[in-house]
């Protein structure tokens, strides 16, 4: 299904006057535009694309649309209410495979409606609960990766309490619900089809203009269509521990630097594996108006027991990537603002420690048609 | 209409349907205006007081800000000019408040010196209709009475200007003034202009930087917004992780909400237009107190 409710909420939210129903008003509504040339390398199969080709590289031209903004429902001293909404549309042309080119579309959507109450003096609510969903037609073979089309609802709970001795406390609980659309030639994706529930808990120290946050959790995940080779437990169950640290910098300059590790255990011991990534970006204003985002993300991954079967669940291939992203970003007008990216990323794919790479250069534009 | 107007109706439609209304029922009618009156003159004479003192702890904050500055203290200089903004929106309301109670003041002077004019006519009548000298006298002692009090109220229409708030009430011209104490009064209120000044690049400084810090948030929440879109960024496998309570801005709490830094933008502009106004009054009242000194050389 299409990213249909999403996409319709957007469309109510954007026909609506400003200032309509007393307080009801966009808080950043953010129209984006751009294209970009990519080029993919790698030879393999994915278990959940239906076709095949034998091209060792392909590249796409892409051209993409989006919208996002958050609408301020109530707003007070003490409590407010606000959807936050946001949709696209990329259309790529992908050449160089040698059974025809592709022309893959996707859809995207998500919309969230997020509570917000503080607690007396000590502590401020989080209530949120959302939809996403996304869609692809003409799915390309390999080495160009796309996600697959799903639809997850999910919800979540958040505390955080004001400072005691220099330290706030989080505390997240959350569940999701996913489920992948499968196509009548692969219906493999159903194998995707999860339920999710988290408790994650957080203490940060700082204050402003920096703050380092340290935190873990745990995750149950079930699979309840795939199976774990287990008669007795015949359908796969994770538990996940993440633990990790989070340093934020929101000065002149916005760094933020994570340390994340991660350990699956299942009953199936197919997906066993430890994990650690790093993260870092920097965003700084540069001379000539110019603005430089950077981000990479690096992961290593290492699976607790040896098999001779696809190590990943089909759709996970992100799970284990490294990405690097450098934007440039240039105010053309008060309210429109251009820039150009370029992007790298590598993955794994569904065969352990076969990798797939992506190059990108983009250009794209940024319009707040509520600024002047 | 004219403020009052519809009461002078209802007392001139009372006066001319009830043929037996007397002077004596008139004169309670005059009595309440006066009472009014009076009461809206105290009420814009506390509204004043108030506002004399928040207009003194605001430029008690600019100058503290000024002698920061000379004498390079950063902490201080922040201090005080937290303190200078944080009373903008008091200042406001005091102003509003001798505003409103100016306009008070005056529908209600101007209700009892329209009644007055109408008393002056009855007595008129009356002293014409007085069946005795000793009578007529004494419609003539209250009918001077009563164009005494109407005379002092037109001499305070003609000074109603002075009713209205004004930046830095301490300094005005008195009658004794020479011109050079009125000279000097003006070079205080053109150094006081000078001083606010200052304040106002300050404020444009200050705004421009977060200006910079607001773009700077936007364009990596473009840049996030936009790699997470189409899944660039996140895998679809688990819940995307999303870092609690991170501010986007740094904030200055009020209420239990953090400002934003947009809602930060534009309490700096507020205040500068605060600033920027009082300058202009400062600089007119300085001009109009140079004016008065050519009037009398």
């Amino acid at each position: 299904m299409l990213p249909t409710c999403s996409w319709l909420a957007l469309g109510v939210a954007l026909l609506l006057p400003q200032n309509a129903a007393g307080q009801l008003r966009w808080s950043d509504l953010v129209i984006t535009m751009g294209g970009s040339a990519e080029r993919y390398t790698g030879n393999f199969s994915a278990v959940t694309v239906a076709v095949i080709d034998s091209t060792d590289h392909a590249t796409a031209a892409v051209g993409e649309f989006g919208v996002r903004g958050g609408l301020i429902l109530m707003e007070g001293e003490r409590r407010g209410l606000t959807l936050e909404l946001d949709g696209g549309v990329r259309q790529a042309a992908a050449m160089g495979f040698t059974l025809r080119d592709y022309a893959p579309r996707e859809w995207v959507g998500s919309s969230a409606l997020q509570f917000v109450q503080t607690l007396g003096s000590w502590a401020t609510g989080y209530l949120r609960g959302g939809v996403d969903a996304r869609a692809v037609r003409d799915r390309p073979p390999m080495p160009l990766f796309m996600q697959p089309g799903y639809t997850t609802l999910g919800g979540d709970a958040t505390l955080v309490t004001r400072t005691f001795d220099g330290v706030a406390f989080d505390l997240i609980a959350d569940i999701e619900s996913a489920d992948y659309h499968a196509l009548r030639f692969v219906p493999q994706l159903d194998l995707l089809d999860r339920r999710a529930a988290g408790l994650e808990l957080g203490a940060r120290w700082g204050g402003q203009p920096s703050t380092i946050r340290f935190f873990g959790g745990v995750r149950w995940s079930q699979y309840e269509h795939q199976g774990s080779f287990d008669v007795d437990d015949p359908f796969r169950r994770d538990r996940t521990v993440r633990v990790g640290l989070g340093w934020t910098h929101m000065g002149r300059v916005i760094a933020q630097v994570g340390l994340d590790g991660t350990l699956n255990r299942s009953n199936s011991n197919r997906p066993e594996y430890d994990a650690i990534s790093v993260s870092a970006s920097l965003t700084t204003p540069l001379p000539g108006q110019l603005t430089l985002n950077l981000l990479g993300l690096l992961t290593a991954k290492s699976y607790v027991n040896e098999s001779s079967f696809a190590r990943l669940v089909p759709g996970e291939e992100a799970d284990n990537a490294s990405i690097a992203y450098a934007e440039l970003v240039r105010p053309i007008r008060a309210n429109l603002d251009g820039g150009i990216r370029l992007g790298w990323t590598r993955a794994e794919t569904d065969i352990g420690d076969a990798y797939y790479q992506r190059f990108g250069l983009s250009f794209l534009f940024n319009y707040r048609p509520n600024e002047r | 209409m004219r403020p009052g107007l519809g009461a002078l109706l209802a007392v001139v439609a009372a006066l001319t349907v009830a043929q037996s209304a007397s002077a004596q029922s008139t004169e309670q009618i005059i009595g309440e205006a006066r009472g009014e009156y009076d009461a809206a003159v105290l009420t814009h004479a506390a509204a004043q007081r108030a506002l004399e003192v928040i207009d003194r702890r605001f430029y008690t904050a600019i100058f503290n800000g000024d002698r920061a500055r000379s004498a390079g203290d950063d902490v201080r200089l922040a201090d005080a000019r937290s303190a200078a903004q944080a009373l903008v929106g008091t200042l406001t309301d005091a102003m509003n408040r001798v505003a409103a109670a100016a306009g008070t003041v005056r529908s209600s002077r101007q209700l009892l010196i329209d009644l007055l004019i109408l008393y002056q006519v009855e007595l008129i009548e009356l002293a014409e209709a007085a069946p005795s000298a000793a009578q007529r006298s004494d419609y003539d002692a209250l009918l001077s009475d009563t164009s005494n009090e109407l005379a002092e109220l037109e001499g305070d229409v003609d000074d109603g200007s002075s009713l209205d708030p004004v930046a830095r009430p301490d300094i005005f011209v008195d009658p004794r003034d020479g011109p050079d104490q009125i000279l000097g009064k003006a070079q205080i209120l053109e150094r006081t202009a000078a001083l606010l000044d200052t304040a106002v690049l300050a404020v444009d400084e200050e705004i421009a930087g977060l200006e910079t810090r607001r773009d700077t948030e936007r364009r990596q929440r473009d840049f996030m917004a936009r790699a997470r879109r189409f899944d660039d960024l996140n895998p679809p496998i688990g819940a995307p992780r999303r870092d609690p309570d991170v501010q986007t801005s740094d904030s200055t709490a009020v209420g239990g909400r953090p400002l934003t830094l947009d809602e930060r933008i534009e309490a700096k502009r507020t205040y500068k237009q605060v600033l920027l106004d009082r300058r202009d009054a400062h600089l007119e009242r300085a001009r109009d107190f140079r004016a008065r000194v050519r009037q009398r050389t």
